[in-house]
């Protein structure tokens, strides 16, 4: 039924030895960066891992560790495996349905079932790795702190496998069967899936939350069984994040009979899924690619929407030709859905917990409380922004890519087309991010001064985050990439979300940080703390001139000088 | 032979390809015109199996391409417009890996490859990683791939996009040497210098439905006698947009 599968995975492993064979050609320093900071990352979140076992190893909680580490690995293995089947589902919906590879392979004698077999694994390798990066550290923190046995880490890695191989089957065979029986757009059905599950696991969260507030008000210890019984279903033994969880803890006690029962149990459900996919797809996935060919676009009117028309009004402050950019990018972004549907989920978490603060009015209201929160707010937001930026504006320019001598056969000035970007950004995160953060001080009843200097401290950030990824995008553009993803994962997209990470961590730390510090009043220093203020201002201001201009001026440079 | 009976494809409220029913012979070159959005390349991802015909059947040396598809495309080749290969393959690579598909022992590709790269001047850059092509280089490329394991039915779609002059002559040979050994030749092409050239019969497709069918010879017919395929395609599609 898959025969032709093994001349496929043959050759996948052959473009892939050429591809580690081609990073010769890369710079040594671009090599030694990028493994440098994977490896930071990766020791980072071990030692984070570690401190935490230890932590609930200590002798106050000693003995609710086993409690905790089995809520613990629930809950992560819970989450891991929600997020590596929407990872799946909408990778595999790219690779099956939409790739060029795949019309290169039905013009082949392949059966479909190959081809699916063939893709999925294709699926699982992407979306899977980064999550082994993020799951590793921490099987290995609780194998160090347990003291596990030798043979725990290498079943460790057969778990990991089976728990990610089975995210991955069930993800094709649901997008499989999407594709086959319904008629509108897979993608937007994937994005609402998304929004959806987003706003339940929310709604779980908060309903948790709850239960934990009234609970700690009613005293006792009765708030462990309350909470306990909110999380029962990230623990019920029928879900595979259960089986994963209790076998890396049967792994590491040596109890062999019971980590093998588990890790059967995952594996025969993995396979099980894969198989019905494989059988599956000898009926369904050639109609269901024939569907996702013809499937029929939605017309889009032939004049510009009230909507479109006045966003460009709105950006009466910059070059007319900079606005039809700006709109033409906003368009791009808006008629996405896989775009919009991820940052509606990230910023949409922020402003449901903006909101939700009021539940928690009574312990905010005391100074040191209040300040912490608004810092912390500041804080998630712009690593949010952050985020955004790295993800959908520093792709921006590589992604023109084929439509290159379009724009650079236009009469308008060259660097117009890496300002659009970062008015693009600009505009998009300003409105977001003030908006969240205006909520936020309302909540929070922050007095005005303070309002100002949280609203010029987002601005600022804004500048520098859209000024980063618009010029790093574009000193480092990939144009010969079309998926976004892809060209993220890249040098100049791993440079950029450092040095946005380093810019909002400075910025914050600079304006708000001697304020919000000084105003906690828990501190002797507090007077020469205020006197801090206006300075940190300044050269906060000052980092994000320099953020906002030099990666501009150096991208339209290079842009400049681009022949594509 | 190609056949396609009755063949209807919808987008949605648009007839894409509207009843259309041709045979095309073995060893017969066949040339498909039309105006842009006629219906051209899905007929043709309706003959590779590529899109479903709503109405009708496709066969492909009497298989039918939507129920039998790996029999059908075992004796297929199809080089679209826009070819695809993996870019950190080589055209070495790339060419065994398609080979090693279609079941051809490792000799005989080896053989098979050392003939194409002789026939279509491929030696200079066969072993480097085709991300470094010009289109030129893949558009060759991919031709080699679709004759390496000697289909009886091949279809082109646009066929000298890209070609230098020196390349367009030979693809334009080895496509006329292939039909006179037997192959059936499909290509779809815009420039009607190489229909009138090469093809034994030519087809005419506007807005989904096939308004000519015949030889060179019964194509000049339409517009009068006259000479010059142009003259009888602009006034076929001039009579289909009036009528």
């Amino acid at each position: 039924m898959t025969g032709g599968f093994a001349e496929l995975a043959l050759t996948r492993t052959r473009v892939s030895l050429n591809t580690f064979r081609s990073l010769r050609k890369h710079s040594t320093l671009k090599i030694v960066t990028i493994a440098f900071f994977a490896v930071i990352l990766w020791v980072g979140f071990f030692w984070l891992f570690l401190d935490g076992f230890r932590f609930f190893g200590g002798e106050e909680l000693r003995d609710f560790r086993l409690i905790i580490v089995d809520i613990l690995f629930a809950i992560f293995f819970f989450s891991l495996f929600v997020l590596l089947l929407f990872s799946n589902g909408i990778i595999a919906y790219g690779s099956l349905f939409r790739s060029a590879e795949s019309a290169f392979l039905f013009g082949q004698p392949l059966p479909a079932p190959a081809v699916y077999a063939y893709k999925l694994s294709e699926t699982l390798i992407f979306s899977s790795w980064a999550f082994l990066f993020l799951a590793l550290p921490l099987i290995v923190a609780f194998g160090v702190d347990a003291g596990a046995p030798w043979y725990y880490y290498p079943g460790a890695a057969l778990f990991f496998a089976m728990f990610a191989a089975l995210p991955a089957a069930l993800g094709g065979l649901i997008v499989l069967l999407i594709a086959r029986f319904f008629t509108r757009s897979i993608k937007r059905i994937l994005a609402w899936c998304i929004v959806l599950a987003v706003m339940i696991g929310l709604l779980w969260g908060l309903g948790l939350f709850r239960t934990y507030q009234t609970a700690l008000h009613d005293g006792g210890t009765g708030w462990v069984r309350k909470v306990m019984g909110q999380l029962t279903l990230s623990q019920s033994p029928l879900l595979p994040s259960y089986w994963m969880g209790a076998g890396l803890q049967n792994l590491a006690a040596g109890e062999l009979n019971d980590a093998a029962y588990r890790f059967l149990l995952l594996s025969s459900t993995a396979m099980f899924f894969g198989m019905a996919g494989v059988h599956l797809a000898r009926v369904f996935y050639l109609p269901a690619y024939h569907a996702t060919q013809a499937r029929t676009r939605r017309r889009r009117g032939r004049v510009e929407g009230p909507f479109f028309r006045a966003f460009e009004r709105s950006l009466f402050f910059v070059k007319p030709e900079l606005r039809i950019l700006v709109v033409k990018d906003v368009k791009t972004f808006l008629r996405d859905p896989v775009q919009w549907s991820q940052v509606l989920v990230f910023f949409g978490l922020l402003g449901v917990y903006f909101v939700n603060m009021r539940n928690v009015q009574g312990d905010v209201d005391s100074p040191f409380w209040n300040n912490l929160i608004n810092v912390l707010n500041l804080v998630a937001t712009s690593l949010t922004l952050s985020t955004f930026t790295s993800r959908f504006i520093f792709p921006l320019v590589s992604l023109e890519g084929k439509r290159f001598w379009v724009l650079k056969l236009l009469p308008i000035e060259k660097k117009n087309i890496v300002y659009s970007k970062f008015w693009f950004a600009f505009v998009g995160s300003f409105v977001i991010s003030q908006g969240l953060i205006v909520v936020s001080d309302a909540i929070l009843r922050v007095p005005v001064e303070a309002m100002a200097l949280h609203a010029l401290t987002m601005l600022i950030i804004c500048g520098g985050l859209s000024g980063l990824s618009a010029g790093i995008g574009a000193i480092y553009p990939n144009l010969r990439e079309t998926n976004p993803s892809k060209i993220v994962s890249g040098f100049g997209g791993t440079l950029n979300l450092i040095f946005s990470l380093v810019f909002v961590t400075l910025v914050v730390v600079l304006m708000t940080l001697p304020y919000h510090v000084a105003e906690m009043g828990r501190f002797d220093n507090s007077a020469y703390l205020s006197r801090l203020i206006a300075p940190g201002c300044i050269l906060g201001a000052l980092v994000g001139a320099v953020a906002t201009v030099l990666p501009l001026a150096l991208g339209v440079r290079a842009f400049e000088k681009l022949e594509a | 032979m190609i056949e396609l009976d009755k063949v209807t494809k919808r987008f949605g409220p648009k007839t894409a390809v509207d009843a259309l029913t041709m045979t095309i012979e073995s060893g017969e070159l066949f040339a498909f015109l039309g105006p842009n959005g006629a219906g051209k390349t899905t007929t043709i991802k309706m003959i590779v199996g590529l899109l479903r015909p709503d109405e009708g059947t496709v066969r492909v040396r009497g298989k039918d391409v939507l129920t039998d598809p790996v029999a059908a495309k075992a004796h297929l080749s199809y080089i679209p417009d826009e070819p695809y290969l993996y870019d950190k393959l080589t055209g070495r690579e790339f060419l065994t890996f398609v080979a090693r598909m279609y079941g051809i022992d490792r000799d005989q590709t080896a053989a098979k490859i050392e003939y194409l790269t002789e026939m279509l001047s491929l030696g200079d850059f066969l072993d480097q990683l085709t991300e470094e092509y010009s289109h030129g280089m893949k558009q060759r490329t991919v031709i080699a791939a679709g004759l390496v394991h000697e289909p009886d039915v091949m279809v082109v779609d646009e066929p000298m996009v890209g070609l230098d002059p020196r390349s367009s002559r030979v693809v334009k040979d080895l496509l006329r040497d292939l039909s006179d050994s037997g192959v059936t030749v499909f290509i779809s092409t815009h420039t009607l210098a190489v229909a009138e050239e090469l093809a034994d019969r030519i087809g005419i497709i506007d807005r989904g439905r096939l308004i000519a069918i015949g030889t060179l010879e019964e194509l000049y017919a339409v517009s009068g006698g006259e000479n010059g395929l142009e003259k009888s395609f602009l006034t076929l599609t001039a009579e289909e947009e009036t009528s």
